[in-house]
């Protein structure tokens, strides 16, 4: 594979006594991707003191850095499916036992209005020139709710305006961990990914807002990077609030979804929401067979689909669209180019036109998210977008209840109310520094540029995704998912050894750690929930009947006082 | 492997080392062009294309990418 511990080009052996730089602020938001800088605007509007630490620079940065193509509302137009009423229905039967309607009504519907008009202020409008919404449907929904709109430009205008409204930003800063006093959050460290400058920044309230946890599961095409979400997107959010004693929820849930075969790019709710028939290798549509509701049922069913055909040799799996009229093909085509801005130059390249040839599609890698596209998974936060451990919130796809673009900005929206409040309430009265905190971050951040440490991250993220792949896959069981639990075990005592030359390669070896933390959580809380639930998302061949009347609710992970995860069960009632 | 920067249109303006979200685009200090110095880290999300004010930028499949053989490990 050609992994080495060489340092690449141009780069001298980097200095390990860099001088530590202190920062104070009202707000700390770490993640600058949709949520976190929509978090950052409300923050700001109320009148605190924002500083925000990406990895990246925050106009590119995240799971949208490149653009996106659909963003999901109710609209009020008098057709019954049309409602907030509607969509509360539809999100508490397809996530029923994952989803808590109480906390959707508050960090989504409420703030639906302003998350419009916020995209109107950024001048990156969800409504076509005319004016008109251009709306498709999808995923089991009962009715368009998806926005298609040219997303192409919105991270650049997002990271602008917070720019200019005064907030401050750390790019190219990868938070280590947050740090802690009395009980509370009060501020968090990190390092910059090419200086290797150390951070330690004061704040009176910290979001996290760091995406979704990818890079766990093998990729079919064997290239890690080449992931349907962000690849810099690896839990590191969920794995800082669960070493902070935070809760995490929804985390047993595999996620997977459906990519032209090669190219783990989005496009499948264009795909399916424009018309396009899915068909197999003997020429038969098969998705009504296994969905009432065929090619516009949920995506884990539309999964599920794929893998049993494949198994059962009815493959290749393809996409046809020959049949959509010539306006209808244009606009998908130009819909999948803002949701993934090279996948037309892929399609070019391998010679394929949608109007004359087939797509062959197939099931993405896996990757740690939420049953469906109005539920999230991560850390656990209530109606305020607050977790358990005080001065600590999260929001959009690292937190529990979000799921996708709208809820990325109507929660971001809505944390930002939230710490702009708790930052109030704190008044003039900032943490000291934990300073003992701080050194033992540091040294454990800097460890791997030891010159005795020489196993590249690539080789752990490499073993690590074949343990979660053979026992976390899409087919669960007890022996199988210990199993992954005990190649875990192996794994972790070669963390040690983990060693990078170069900060970029630091970011990496500490995205690698937080990403079996993760793990871990995953299988305590998938070996808890003795049933199924949401198809391929959590199938247990020793419990392959989904039980309501036992596990109507989410498993919960927390660490206990050695540190280990521990799970719980909190049931949910539903109308 | 992507991305592909064609040196003679490229200026070295750098816009492309801070647009890319995976770190992967480096500025080279000894040639003053950027360098793809992660390529296995590339997301292939089209940022540093997109904006790129040269059109210098041009993304190049890995083969796996390309040629759709093999059976997923799940």
């Amino acid at each position: 594979m050609g992994w080495s511990l060489r340092p690449a080009f141009g780069v001298n052996r980097p200095q390990q006594t860099m001088n530590a730089e202190y920062l104070e602020t009202d707000v700390l938001i770490i993640g600058g991707g949709v949520a976190g800088l929509n978090a950052a605007l409300t923050a700001r509007e109320a009148g605190r003191e924002v500083l925000i630490m990406d990895k990246a620079v925050i106009e590119r940065s995240g799971h949208a850095a490149g653009g996106i193509d659909h963003f999901a509302a109710y609209l009020e137009t008098g057709a019954e499916w049309d409602t907030r009423d509607a969509y509360l229905a539809f999100t508490g039967r397809s996530a029923r036992g994952a989803t808590d309607l109480s906390v959707v009504e508050k960090v989504y519907c409420d703030e639906l209005q302003a998350a419009i008009q916020r995209y109107e202020d950024l001048g990156c409008s969800l409504r076509r020139s005319d004016g008109s919404y251009f709306r498709t449907q999808s995923f089991g929904q009962p009715g368009p709710w998806w926005i298609n709109f040219n997303g192409k430009r919105m991270k650049p205008l997002l990271g602008r305006a917070v720019r200019t409204e005064g907030c401050r930003v750390l790019d190219r800063v990868s938070t280590a961990d947050l740090l802690l006093h009395d009980g509370q959050v009060c501020g968090a460290a990190g390092f910059h990914i090419r200086e290797g400058t150390f951070f330690v920044v004061r704040a009176k309230a910290v979001l996290l807002a760091t995406g979704g946890t990818n890079r766990i599961y093998q990729n079919p095409t064997g290239l890690s990077f080449n992931c349907w979400m962000c690849p810099a997107n690896t839990g590191d959010g969920e794995a800082m609030a669960f070493r902070a004693g935070a809760r995490l929820a929804n985390v047993e849930y595999l996620r997977m979804t459906v990519v032209p075969k090669g190219f783990s790019a989005p496009g499948l709710n264009a795909l399916v929401g424009m018309g396009g028939k899915l068909i197999n290798g003997m020429g038969q549509e098969f998705m009504e067979r296994y969905d009432p509701m065929g090619i516009k049922g949920a995506r884990h069913k539309l999964a599920h689909a794929i893998l049993t055909e494949l198994k059962a040799h009815r493959g290749p799996i393809r996409v046809d669209c020959r049949h959509l009229a010539p306006d209808a093909l244009r606009h998908l085509v130009t819909t999948l180019s803002y949701d993934k801005d090279t996948l037309p130059r892929y399609f070019q390249q391998k010679g394929i036109d949608l109007s004359r040839d087939l797509l062959e599609v197939a099931t993405s890698e896996g990757m740690q998210g939420g049953p469906n596209e109005v539920c999230g998974s991560g850390i656990k936060i209530d109606r305020d977008c607050a977790t358990n451990v005080p001065g600590l919130f999260a929001a959009g796809n690292s937190a529990d209840q979000c799921r996708s673009l709208h809820m990325a900005v109507t929660s971001g929206i809505h944390a930002g109310r939230a710490l702009a409040a708790y930052a109030a309430r704190m008044g003039q009265s900032v943490s000291p520094v934990p300073e003992p905190q701080v050194k033992a971050i540091r040294e454990r951040v800097f460890a791997p540029m030891q010159e005795s440490r020489t196993v590249p991250w690539q080789e752990f993220e490499d073993v690590l995704q074949r343990a979660l792949t053979e026992g976390m896959g899409p087919a669960r069981s007890e022996w199988g998912m210990k199993n992954a639990w005990q190649n875990l075990d192996l794994l972790d005592q070669w963390k040690d050894q983990v060693g990078a030359r170069t900060y970029h390669d630091l970011c990496r070896s500490q995205e690698v750690y937080n990403m079996i933390t993760v793990a871990r959580c995953m299988i305590t809380a998938a070996l808890h929930r003795k049933e199924s639930r949401f198809g391929q998302c959590h199938y247990r061949l020793d419990f392959p009947e989904t039980d309501d009347r036992n596990w109507l609710g989410q498993v919960t992970v927390m660490k206990d006082p050695e540190g280990r995860a521990f799970p719980s069960f909190l049931p949910i009632q539903y109308a | 492997m992507p991305p592909v920067i064609n040196q003679e249109l490229c200026t070295g303006c750098g816009t492309c080392e801070d647009s890319c979200p995976l770190d992967v685009l480096y500025m080279d200090p000894e040639q003053d062009k950027p360098c793809v110095k992660y390529p296995e880290e590339c997301w292939h999300c089209g940022s540093c294309r997109q904006d790129c004010p040269e059109g210098a930028i041009e993304i190049r499949f890995p083969l796996r990418m390309m040629v759709s053989a093999g059976v997923a490990p799940y």
